[in-house]
This record gives structure tokens, C-alpha cells and sequence, in this order.
């Protein structure tokens, strides 16, 4: 006999996910504007490819289809915009293939992943094509990223940074764009700031103690830079990957902050971020498991 | 001011507005009346009459046998039909017994009141016994809790507080509001009759500070009265739950695996208190009960004063009928309540309500698989995990279950209402806790053997 209550609230996950998107589009937008419509097309190839992998996987395991969560199209999205600009179109599909089925739906689906989808679509591709994740070249951009130019030893614009001005993966350059969605996606209460604060917290006092100075533009520019920004505030937030209590998600954006600080110092420019999540996610059950026994 | 003192909770859409600014109207029934023989955890009554026995309004049909047991009384004049099993509202069959209404409504000679100033607790608890009333108890949602048993406390002298609980959390409900509009000095002499037990009590209303009619009704009424305080509380929801008003109003907290007796308090709803009264001064009997009608889909929602052994057809069609044929019955409130598939179910002592809606909105979105949003845990009034308490249910782990606190849950149902998967949470720790119940007093049973 079904049993109460009768009333919820009207959120389902796929009003959450229909937000996520949404919050997505300024960063696929200024992606767009910075380095072409090719890029659009490797967002698409991206979606696409989410689409048709996790309809097959519902169809061939004979379960009901999950489609309608719209998470496919987050992890479809998201892979998109952590890729470089000018990446040939099997790497979106790969990738995204790759997140969908391995990331998540191998695990059991939504829910049950460990790794975020996208970042493990993303470690595939990091893994079989190095050079070509790190050639940043694009609509009117050169390879070499800020982050990287800065490790050379040049000067960048830190205006150029904070609009997306710069070489740098399709959405993770516009720190204006970035904000934007996460502004968007906080109000509508679906996004926990507490990760991406706490991040942002630790990321900065692990720089400054690894020798960081006090130069604000330096730490201005590893916070723009890299992807960070769109890590913290849209993939270390990924409910599934990340711990549920309000403790939990607060030590989770420390980890994850000192990891890619961390991570920047020893060398690893642009992947520091998504080597960080991927260390974070393993992390985040057995965080969940110790704040309960406190409990 | 308001004080809220529990994490969590929510403010929802209560409903309230509906039915709450129409009096109550009274509807006597014409069909036959069902009386269940068992409405609490222990023995079902002893029925004191047999097949072709004249009844009378207000006459003991049924005594109650033992603990957690409760007498059964007529509430119309008539014939007894049968002692059979029938149909209850949770779907359970019950050995009822069944009278057919003359519609003449003799009464049986009441004995002359009492007044308040000779009353001595046993006469008390007597009186309340022989009433048969009884209350709903807050933690397993079926069962009811005999009022006599529990003023019955294994330590009177240690209760300081008593507490009306005149919050009516429940959405939709708007039967107290009506009945502490048109009746206040019921539910202020029924909480009067408790402090001549319970001398050291303080006499607390517990109410919604948002219901300002209310507060100042009671203002009026208790000018020149010593010993009973307003105490206004915020109107999230659940905060009109026993074991949260007893953390708000008194700072204690009441363990696990006991009750608010413990931390010295007890909470009273409005309902019971006013049933006291009746059964205490004038000797009348739980025979009546105030039912809110609501929901969109009912012709005239109101409150509606009906006896006990109704059935729900026959209340429905006396009250109006519905505009609109509803895609949701609900037997209770839209929180904690229960579906109705067979309307020839009865009304009971414990019934609070019926709501008819239109569309069953969020039947159609149906159950996904849990995303680990962690909006559950936020929402529980208890500060429980209702994430692991699910995983413990479905799992079927009692050890795992009882460390997690599970039976601290107090059936709100926050839970599976914020559960963006419609994962039906609560549903399931509610079941767990009766299997762990059930399996504890099992185990009683066979060492005692």
C-alpha cells in the first residue's frame, strides 16, 4: 500500500540537472565567443555521444531508461567545456563515451559512480593524447596557455584571464562566465558554496606556504587559471562524487583545494585540477563514513 | 517571540486556509456504525453485548482487557447486526462489532457531573479509562496510545510540565484551530483536570505563533488563571511533534526508547484534552470526533463534528460529496497519512481528517535512484541520516539500524518530501522501526518463556 506523504517538493533530479545545464551555458557561451563555432561542435559531439551511450547501455542491459535525469547532458556538457579548443571530434566522443559508461553507468548508474563521469572521460583522454590535451590553439589563440606562459617566465593580462581572453579549455577561461552560472546555480539553492569557498580557502594558503609571496595578481592568476575556477564550482560540487553533510563538504573543498595548489607546485599546470578532483572523489565515502560515526 | 530549537524542518504549503474560517457543523450518520474491537498495541476488547442487543447512545459496548487496551462505546441508538471482521482505514481486517442505527439517538442516563474541586487522580484516570479514550501515539503511526495508561506514569511527582499541543503541525488539519475558537474553556478545564493530578505542573499551550486568533482567544480566556502560559512557537513544520515541543519548551531532550513521562513532561493534543474533559465532568465517552474535510476536490471542506463507526461513504456523501471525483483520498493528513482503496472503512477515535485532491501530482513522477544530495539529512528535524536509515531498511540490518538512531525517527516524513528522487524514505524507516519492534518484543516474549 503506498504510503505518505503525498506531497513533495515539486524538484525532481532532473529539475536540478535542467539547472546545472543552465548554469553551464555562460562558460559554453563565452567558449563559443573566444575560440569559434568549432568548439560548439565539440560540445555537441560531446552531448551526442552521452545521449546515444547511455540510451545503448539502458536498451542493452534491459533497464528502464534514465534519460529523463538530464545528467547525461551535464556529463555531456561539462566534458565539452574542459576540453582544449581545436581538439579533433573523436576525442569528445571518446571522452564522453568513456565518462558515461565507465564513469558512471558501469558503476551502477547515477548515484553510484565514485569518479566524476566527466573527469574520468577527461583522464582517458589526458592519458592516450598528453601533447594534444595541452595544445590550447584555437580560433585566434596559440598553444600555450597563461598558466603555462607564466611558468616560462613571461607576464600575462589578468583582465584577459578573468574574461576568458586567453588560450584555455572551451569553458574554463572566463572566470566572468564562470561566476555567473555559479551565482546562478547558488541562488537557486542547488549549489553548495561551502566546496567551492573552502577550495578556494586552501588552494591559497597551500600557494603562499609553497612559497607564494604576497603578490595578489600571482595568486589571482593560479585561481583563473587552469580550470580551477570551473572545478571548484562545478565538478568538486557534483552531488554524487562529493560527501553529503555539511562537515564533510567543508573538509572535501580543503582537500581539493591543497591537492591542486599542490598539484600546481609540483609542475602540473593544467591538470592539476582534474587529478585533484579525481584524488577528492575517491575520498568522498570515506568522509561520509567517518563524520557519521561522529555523529 | 517564536523559538525554534530544531535543525531542519520546513515550511509547507499547509492548507490550512481552506476550511480554517468555517465553524464546525454537525452531522449525525443514518447508516450502520462499525466499532473495531482493537485500536491500540494490546488485547482487543471484550465485547459486552451480543448479536440482537438494543444499544444506546454513549453505552459500553466493549471493555478493555489488560494494558494498551481500550472500552469500546456506542455512539448511536440501535440494534447490534454482528461481532464480524471487517475492513479498517490501513487495510487491516478487525474483529468488529456492528450496529445498525435507529436514528432515535437514545442516550443511556449519564450520571451527574462531577466538579472539578472534589477530583482525585484515581478518579481521574478511572473515569478517563472508562471513557475509552484514547490518543494517537506519535512514533509508530498506526497505534494508539490508551490516555489512561499514560497518566498512569510510574512517577507523577516527577512530571512538571503539561503540555497542549494546540500546533496542529499536520497540513490541511484545522480541526483544533476550530475547536480552540468555539471552544476554548473544553481544552483549558481538560488541561486543568490534568494539573489537580499533577500538582507541580505548569500548564503550557504550546501554539503556532502565526495564529494570532488562537493566541488571543486563549488571552481572553485565561484572564485571572494561574498556572497555564501561552508559549508561542515558530510554524515550521513538524514542530507540533511530541518529542521537538518537549525540547522547545523545556530544553530536555527525551532519550531513546523512552518517553516524554521520562524528561517529566506530557503532551496532550487538544482533542484529548477536551476528551478528558467530557469523560472526567460529564461522563461522556469518546463517541464523537471532529473531522476536517479538505483538499480541492471535496463540494463543502469543512470541519465536521461525526461519530465514531461512520463510515467513510457515508461521511463523504453527508458532508457534500465531491465536486470533482478526486485521483487522491487520503485518510489522515498529506504527510503522514494513508490512501483510501475501500471507502466502507470507519471513522475511529484515532481518524483526524480526510483530504480529497483533485490530481495526485507526484504520483506521476514516481521513484529514481538516489543521487547522494544530502537533502534529507538537512531536513531531518531529529538531526538524523535518513540516508543510511534507508540503506539499514532496505538492507534489513537492525544492529545497524538502531546505531544510526533509526529509532529516533519520529515520522515526519521530511525526508521522502525533499527527496528530489522520490525515494520513498520514509516509507521505509517506518516499516524498519516496526520490524524492530516487533522483533524486541519477540525477543521479550521468548525469554520470558
Amino acid at each position: 500500500m503506498k504510503k505518505g506523504p503525498f506531497i513533495r517538493v515539486p524538484r525532481t533530479t532532473g529539475t536540478i540537472m535542467f539547472l546545472v545545464f543552465l548554469s553551464l551555458l555562460p562558460s559554453a557561451g563565452a567558449g563559443i565567443y573566444h575560440y569559434g563555432l568549432y568548439s560548439a561542435a565539440v560540445m555537441g559531439v560531446s552531448l551526442l555521444t552521452a545521449l546515444v551511450s547511455e540510451l545503448l547501455w539502458d536498451l542493452v542491459t534491459r533497464k528502464k531508461l534514465t534519460l529523463d535525469d538530464y545528467s547525461w547532458a551535464v556529463t555531456g556538457l561539462v566534458l565539452g567545456l574542459i576540453l582544449p579548443p581545436s581538439v579533433p571530434l573523436f576525442f569528445p566522443a571518446a571522452g564522453s563515451a568513456c565518462a558515461i559508461l565507465a564513469g558512471k553507468m558501469l558503476f551502477g548508474g547515477i548515484g553510484k559512480n565514485i569518479l566524476n563521469p566527466a573527469a574520468s572521460g577527461k583522464l582517458l583522454l589526458l592519458i592516450l593524447f598528453r601533447e594534444a590535451m595541452n595544445d590550447f590553439s584555437g580560433g585566434s589563440f596559440d598553444a600555450i596557455s597563461p598558466l603555462q606562459q607564466l611558468a616560462s617566465g613571461n607576464s600575462v593580462d589578468l583582465l584577459d584571464m578573468v574574461t576568458g581572453n586567453v588560450p584555455a579549455n572551451i569553458g574554463t577561461g572566463s572566470a566572468v562566465a564562470i561566476l555567473l552560472g555559479a551565482a546562478f546555480l547558488a541562488l537557486t539553492g542547488v549549489l553548495d558554496i561551502r566546496i567551492p569557498l573552502f577550495s578556494l580557502v586552501s588552494f591559497v594558503a597551500v600557494l603562499a606556504v609553497f612559497g607564494g609571496g604576497t603578490d595578489i595578481v600571482r595568486y589571482a592568476g593560479q585561481i583563473c587559471g587552469g580550470s580551477f575556477l570551473f572545478t571548484a564550482f562545478f565538478m568538486a560540487t557534483d552531488y554524487a562524487t562529493s560527501p553529503m553533510t555539511g562537515p564533510g563538504r567543508c573538509l572535501y573543498g580543503l582537500l581539493f583545494g591543497a591537492a591542486a595548489a599542490f598539484g600546481r607546485t609540483l609542475g602540473y599546470t593544467e591538470e592539476a585540477c582534474i587529478y585533484a578532483l579525481l584524488l577528492c572523489n575517491i575520498l568522498a565515502r570515506p568522509i561520509d563514513m567517518g563524520v557519521n560515526s561522529v555523529r | 517571540m517564536a523559538i525554534q530549537s530544531f535543525h531542519g524542518g520546513t515550511a509547507l504549503y499547509d492548507g490550512k486556509e481552506i476550511t480554517r474560517d468555517l465553524p464546525v457543523k454537525t452531522v449525525l450518520p443514518r447508516g450502520e456504525m462499525v466499532y473495531p474491537l482493537k485500536q491500540l498495541k494490546g488485547e482487543p476488547a471484550s465485547p459486552k453485548v451480543a448479536v440482537g442487543d438494543h444499544v444506546l447512545t454513549g453505552q459500553m459496548i466493549a471493555e478493555a482487557v489488560g494494558q494498551d487496551s481500550a472500552a469500546v462505546h456506542a455512539s448511536v441508538s440501535g440494534d447490534v447486526v454482528s461481532i464480524e471482521e471487517r475492513t479498517l482505514a490501513g487495510g487491516e481486517k478487525m474483529r468488529c462489532i456492528v450496529v445498525s442505527n435507529d436514528g432515535r439517538y437514545d442516550e443511556i442516563v449519564y450520571p451527574e457531573s462531577r466538579h472539578i474541586s472534589g477530583l482525585t487522580p484515581q478518579t481521574i484516570i478511572k473515569a478517563v479509562r472508562s471513557a475509552g479514550v484514547v490518543e494517537s501515539d506519535s512514533f509508530t503511526l498506526r497505534d494508539g496510545v490508551s490516555t489512561a495508561d499514560k497518566l498512569e506514569t510510574e512517577h507523577p511527582e516527577r512530571i512538571d510540565f503539561l503540555i497542549a499541543n494546540c500546533m496542529e503541525s499536520a497540513p490541511y488539519m484545522t480541526s483544533d484551530y476550530r475547536r480552540i475558537l468555539e471552544n476554548p474553556m473544553k481544552v483549558i478545564y481538560g488541561l486543568r483536570i490534568l494539573m489537580k493530578m499533577f500538582p507541580k505542573a505548569r500548564g503550557i499551550l504550546a501554539v503556532d505563533e502565526r495564529d494570532r486568533e488562537i493566541i488571543r482567544t486563549f488571552r481572553s480566556v485565561l484572564k485571572g488563571e494561574t498556572g497555564i502560559y501561552i508559549r508561542r512557537l515558530s510554524g515550521r513544520y513538524p514542530q507540533g511533534e511530541e518529542h521537538l515541543l518537549v525540547h522547545t519548551i523545556t530544553d530536555r531532550t527525551v532519550e531513546e526508547g523512552k518517553t516524554a513521562a521520562d524528561a517529566g513532561c506530557m503532551v496532550f493534543g487538544v482533542d484529548t484534552l477536551v476528551a478528558i474533559n467530557q469523560a472526567v465532568i460529564v461522563h461522556e465517552p469518546m463517541i464523537t470526533r471532529l473531522i476536517t474535510l479538505s483538499g480541492d476536490a471535496f463540494l463543502k471542506p469543512q470541519n465536521y463534528r461525526v461519530r465514531t463507526g461512520m463510515s467513510i461513504k457515508e461521511l463523504i456523501e453527508r458532508c457534500g460529496g465531491f465536486a470533482v471525483e478526486p485521483e487522491l483520498l487520503v485518510y489522515g493528513d498529506t504527510m503522514t497519512g494513508i490512501p483510501v482503496d475501500d471507502r466502507s472503512v470507519p471513522v475511529t477515535k484515532l481518524t483526524t481528517g480526510l483530504i480529497a485532491l483533485r490530481k495526485d501530482r507526484f504520483a506521476k513522477i514516481g521513484e529514481s535512484a538516489c543521487i547522494r544530495c544530502g537533502s534529507c539529512i538537512r531536513v531531518c528535524p531529529e538531526s538524523l541520516n535518513p540516508f543510511l536509515l534507508y540503506r539499514d531498511s532496505f538492507k534489513d540490518t537492525p544492529a545497524r539500524f538502531k546505531r544510526h538512531h533509526g529509532m529516533r525517527c519520529i515520522s515526519c516524513g521530511l525526508c521522502s518530501f525533499v527527496c528530489p528522487a522520490g525515494v520513498p524514505v520514509a516509507d521505509a524507516v517506518d516499516k524498519m522501526k516496526e520490524r524492530v519492534l516487533f522483533r524486541t518484543e519477540t525477543e521479550k516474549e521468548a525469554e520470558i518463556l
